[in-house]
């Protein structure tokens, strides 16, 4: 339990100091590409990209904020709970997802997410209620299920409330 | 009295004539004094059993017009029903089209990595997942899954299976031969709009059997008037991790060591692909349920036409001998 809480405070650290080695990055890249990649970014009920060509696309990874250019080497990627970045034409859209999978291959870039709404339609005042809610579901938790799914809730809470902030 | 009985038959015979009656009733009794109306029923108790078209054609009044009754009521729900299927058919065509980028987007990944390994081992236990509907009157989809199942156990003698159910009517089709093999039986899956959350429910069901192979039969939903039974076989965990080095041209990016990280692939594709297969399948049922139905109707109504035609005649025939059974009383005044 500690170190998942450990693991993820470390991983915001990461995340942030990350973003903001990427947006250091940003015009050298944008500059030099003149390829698009190809992208698909989708939920069971509706696709908010479908095989668009962007510029670049930045999504939450397990392991930190991962940014994917075109020539990409393949990866799997495990989504937590955080922001996705669409950026084309220099337009930038954020979308938060609580969790999914990103496959990136050669020709193109698939982000699967179970949830996913835009960074606008998050309510701040809903967002910390559900974070109070969920930490005390975590204290007063019987058995070791529901105080998983508890933490999981503050997880996604804190990370919807991290992304408001930012 | 012998003469009027014989002018009697006389106008009998020819009445019988004039409605197209063309048989001899086999025990007509002539020296009995009925009006034609009891004689014509009297043939029919006579000709009920020599063929539908006299059984038919001699049946009463009332009861053609209570058959024309029931026939148009059929006509009207079976009309209602098809409506009903009609747009429930649009609700589900919509929310299959926006979900195939999330279904779709899994494919070429599977097909590089999973597709590698399926073919690499055949034998052991099979898990056979029958995705049919729980309600009847639609068409052909429910039948067709459950052939397409017995046509597997039929030949496959070698390997172990074992039978996830995914609604009623599969059971029902299935549990005369197979009913030692069935696990679990899953109820009301398409009750509700299929959902990712309530796929993830039936995928950890699954995951409680021990299996080598998950083959899932479902109805590939093609259009409106075809859909097509589907096999889809999906590789079990055990064999993915023991080919794990299928995954070696992807870098995997995850805070968990490298077995787990499959184990989560695994579980998130599965769940993937079976909710395509159901939300195909529920696709499936209303197109085949419309059409059914749509079929339903126009035989109802082309049954209530021919009804119609059989009881004008008759109605015709029976005015028809109430005049002859006046004219020949008067005639025989």
């Amino acid at each position: 339990m500690f170190s998942l809480l450990g693991r993820t405070a470390v991983s915001c650290l990461k995340q942030r100091f990350q973003v903001q080695m990427l947006k250091r990055g940003f015009a050298d890249q944008v500059a030099q590409g003149t390829e698009k990649l190809k992208l698909s970014f989708a939920t069971p009920t509706f696709a908010l990209r479908k095989d668009a060509s962007v510029d670049m696309v930045v999504f939450p990874a397990a392991t930190g904020m991962m940014g994917v250019l075109p020539q990409h080497v393949p990866t799997v990627a495990q989504l937590k709970p955080g922001v996705v970045t669409v950026i084309e034409d220099g337009k930038e859209d954020k979308y938060f997802v609580s969790s999914g999978f990103a496959f990136v291959t050669k020709d193109r870039t698939d982000i699967l997410a179970v949830e996913a709404v835009r960074l606008e339609d998050l309510d701040k005042e809903a967002v910390q209620r559900g974070l109070n809610e969920c930490e005390s579901a975590v204290n007063s938790a019987s058995d070791e299920v529901s105080q998983a799914i508890a933490q999981i809730g503050v997880e996604v809470h804190s990370a919807m409330k991290s992304a408001l902030e930012s | 009295m012998a003469a009027m009985q014989r002018s009697f038959m006389n106008f009998v015979s020819k009445s019988r004539n004039i409605v197209g009656v063309n048989s001899r009733p086999p025990s007509w009794n002539m020296n009995r004094n009925r009006t034609v109306d009891q004689a014509l029923l009297l043939a029919t108790e006579n000709n009920v059993c020599s063929g539908v078209d006299f059984q038919v054609r001699f049946a009463s009044l009332k009861a053609v017009r209570s058959r024309m009754r029931s026939v148009a009521s059929i006509s009207k729900i079976t009309k209602a029903m098809k409506m009903v299927a009609a747009a429930k058919l649009r609700g589900v065509q919509a929310r299959q089209e926006s979900s195939k980028p999330f279904t779709a987007g899994l494919k070429s990944f599977l097909k590089s990595t999973f597709g590698e390994i399926e073919g690499k081992e055949t034998s052991g236990n099979h898990l056979v997942v029958a995705v049919t509907s729980d309600r009847g009157l639609c068409g052909g989809v429910n039948s067709n899954v459950v052939r397409e199942i017995r046509k597997l156990l039929h030949e496959d003698k070698q390997n172990q299976y074992a039978i996830l159910l995914c609604g009623d009517k599969g059971r029902d089709g299935l549990q005369r031969l197979y009913r030692n093999l069935f696990v679990v039986t899953i109820k009301d899956v398409f009750r509700a709009p299929v959902n990712f959350t309530q796929t993830c429910v039936v995928a950890e069901e699954i995951f409680k059997q021990k299996f080598d192979s998950v083959t899932i039969f479902y109805n590939h939903f093609k259009n409106a008037i075809s859909q097509i039974v589907t096999r889809k076989v999906i590789p079990g965990l055990d064999i993915i991790l023991k080919h794990a080095e299928t995954f070696d041209s992807y870098e995997f990016e995850s805070d968990m060591d490298s077995a787990q990280t499959l184990t989560d692939l695994y579980e998130f594709q599965f769940a993937v692909q079976l909710f395509d297969a159901l939300l195909e399948n529920a696709t499936s049922e209303q197109a085949a349920r419309m059409s059914a139905m749509d079929n339903a109707t126009r035989n109802a109504s082309e049954m209530y036409q021919k009804l119609t035609l059989t009881y004008n005649r008759q109605r015709q025939s029976v005015i028809t001998g109430e005049l002859i059974e006046i004219i020949s009383g008067a005639e025989a005044l």
